[in-house]
């Protein structure tokens, strides 16, 4: 073989490798960029701490009705809003009016679920809240201090092998029909 | 994110240890029992109306079959209405035969498919898994009942119908094969709604669980437990009209019909 053509196999080698490191990049970046958590926007900025304090000492399930009867915890609805408490202003929040005005306007008000697994995963929380007996917090963390609305997932961290570890411990069925449909 | 090629190898070989468990009779009387879901249909009763065909697609998402489809022998059907012709022109009969998936005991779409997307689960389902499904439909091939369908194309539904999409079902993407699951949709909130309850689910619970057997005016299909012996399907299933399609082939399957009249195939 030429020198010449020695050193084209060289460079071509050289270019290969750099197309192939660009490539392995750029698909490392686009699935970090699926694999994260969607951020949402928030209509009101509700506060959990405020409403879990001494003074109010609601319980996670006043609220999340659905936690200890099915799949979906669920968001109170603007009436319960209203009908519990928010027929008067209450507090000093500007934003707090809004409540009524959308309970006025007959609307739900638009919360957005931050919390999302993939449509072809279900999850179960009276399985895991009444059945399990686990606490809100193993999953969610300590939404009792929160003052922020959610924008994002505090349950991103739950992946398939996360989820599948914690039932191998506990002894919970790993069976692939329990948690896709 | 996905289980390993070694875990979906052990799950699998759980689940036939668990099948060979439960075909040995051991299960059956042990507390804490494994169930066997199974179907019995009888053509007796059976008016081939097609209800259970509707109502299977409405309870699954299965996208409408239109013309379009039909003529390139793309339509899927869960569950579907086969007409068998009997006896010589011009003394023919057609028998109507609802077909849903078997549920094979000894499943042949699961032993060829290479990902492990399609196993029998802890309770005798012959589930897909649509995520794991890599279309290459070996498992439509070895079906000898053709009831596995594969998405030519992304499944489409008419705007006025989304609203009506089923949320406890997931919709499947184009380039997956796609069955009946035995709605094991239902069995999950029936079980859910029984242990609310504090009790275990009973036969009168499940009888007429999916929605085929639900929509059924006949009252022709049959659900329940086959690895309880005083389940209503268990009792069908014994009865001397009870045969299963192409029992020969040793697949075991777990729909059960019902004829008076001798099958001719
Ligand atoms: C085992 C972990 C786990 C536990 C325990 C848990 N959650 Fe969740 N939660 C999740 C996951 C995962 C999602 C996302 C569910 C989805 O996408 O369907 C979620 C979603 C939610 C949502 C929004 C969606 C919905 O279902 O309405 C709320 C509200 C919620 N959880 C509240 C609670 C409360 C209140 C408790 C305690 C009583 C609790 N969760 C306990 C894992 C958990
Ligand atoms: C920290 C432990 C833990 C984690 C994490 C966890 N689970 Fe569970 N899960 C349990 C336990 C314990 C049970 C059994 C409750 C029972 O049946 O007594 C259970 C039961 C279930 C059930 C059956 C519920 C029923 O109604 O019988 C499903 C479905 C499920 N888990 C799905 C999931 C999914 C999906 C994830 C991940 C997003 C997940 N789990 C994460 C502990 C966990
Ligand atoms: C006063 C009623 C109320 C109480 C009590 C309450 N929440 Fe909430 N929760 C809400 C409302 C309203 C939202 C929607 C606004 C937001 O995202 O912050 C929400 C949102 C959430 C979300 C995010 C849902 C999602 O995915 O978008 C989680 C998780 C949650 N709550 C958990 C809890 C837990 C755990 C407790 C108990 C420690 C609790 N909540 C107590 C009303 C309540
Ligand atoms: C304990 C609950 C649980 C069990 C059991 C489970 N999965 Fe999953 N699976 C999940 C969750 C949650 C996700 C979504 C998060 C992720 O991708 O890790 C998922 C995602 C997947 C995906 C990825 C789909 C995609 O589009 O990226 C596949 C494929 C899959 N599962 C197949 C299986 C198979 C096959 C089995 C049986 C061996 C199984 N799963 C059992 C919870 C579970």
């Amino acid at each position: 073989m030429s020198t010449r053509n020695r050193n084209r196999l060289v460079v071509a080698g050289f270019a290969a490798l750099a197309l192939f490191a660009g490539g392995a990049a750029f698909a490392y970046s686009r699935y970090k960029a699926f694999m994260a958590p969607v951020p949402v926007t928030q209509p009101l900025p509700f506060n959990h701490k405020h409403h879990m304090d001494e003074k109010l000492g609601l319980t996670c399930d006043a609220c999340h009705k659905g936690v200890n009867e099915g799949p979906h915890a669920g968001i109170p609805s603007v009436n319960t809003c209203i009908k519990l408490c928010h027929t008067d202003p209450q507090g000093t929040n500007p934003e707090e009016a809004k409540i009524r005005e959308y309970a006025a306007k007959g609307e739900a008000i638009p919360w957005q679920q931050a919390n999302r697994l993939p449509g072809h995963v279900y999850f179960s929380h009276v399985g895991h809240v009444k059945f399990g007996k686990m606490e809100c917090k193993e999953c969610h963390g300590d939404m009792k201090e929160r003052t922020e609305p959610v924008l994002l997932s505090t349950t991103h961290r739950l992946d398939m092998d996360t989820c599948m570890e914690c039932h191998k411990e506990k002894g919970v069925s790993n069976d692939c029909l329990q948690c896709h449909k | 994110m996905n289980p390993t090629r070694r875990e979906v190898l052990k799950d699998m070989a759980v689940t036939v240890g668990a099948v060979a468990l439960a075909a040995s009779g051991v299960e059956a009387s042990a507390p804490g029992k494994k169930r066997k879901w199974g179907m019995a249909i009888d053509l007796d009763r059976c008016t081939a109306c097609q209800a259970c065909v509707v109502a299977c697609r409405v309870e699954n998402n299965v996208p409408v079959a239109g013309p379009s489809e039909i003529p390139a022998d793309r339509g899927i059907f869960w569950m579907d209405m086969l007409a068998i012709q009997e006896g010589e022109h011009p003394e023919v009969r057609t028998q109507y035969i609802p077909t849903p998936c078997n549920h094979c005991d000894n499943a042949p779409c699961v032993k060829v498919c290479p990902v492990g997307a399609t196993f029998q689960n802890e309770e005798g389902i012959v589930a897909q898994i649509w995520g794991r499904c890599i279309g290459c439909r070996y498992c439509t091939t070895a079906c000898p009942y053709s009831r596995r369908y594969f998405n030519w194309t992304t499944p489409t539904f008419a705007e006025s119908m989304k609203a009506q999409l089923n949320p406890d079902v997931a919709t499947r993407p184009r380039g997956v094969v796609e069955k009946c699951t035995l709605c094991h949709q239902r069995i999950r909130g029936v079980k859910d709604k029984a242990r609310n309850e504090g009790r275990e689910i009973e036969d009168a619970d499940v009888v007429h669980l999916t929605a085929c057997s639900q929509a059924c005016p006949a009252e022709a299909i049959t659900f329940g437990d086959m690895a309880d012996n005083d389940s209503t399907v268990s009792e069908l299933a014994r009865s001397p009209r009870a045969f299963r399609l192409l029992e020969e082939l040793g697949t075991h399957p777990k729909v059960v019909y019902l004829r008076e009249a001798k099958w001719k195939e």
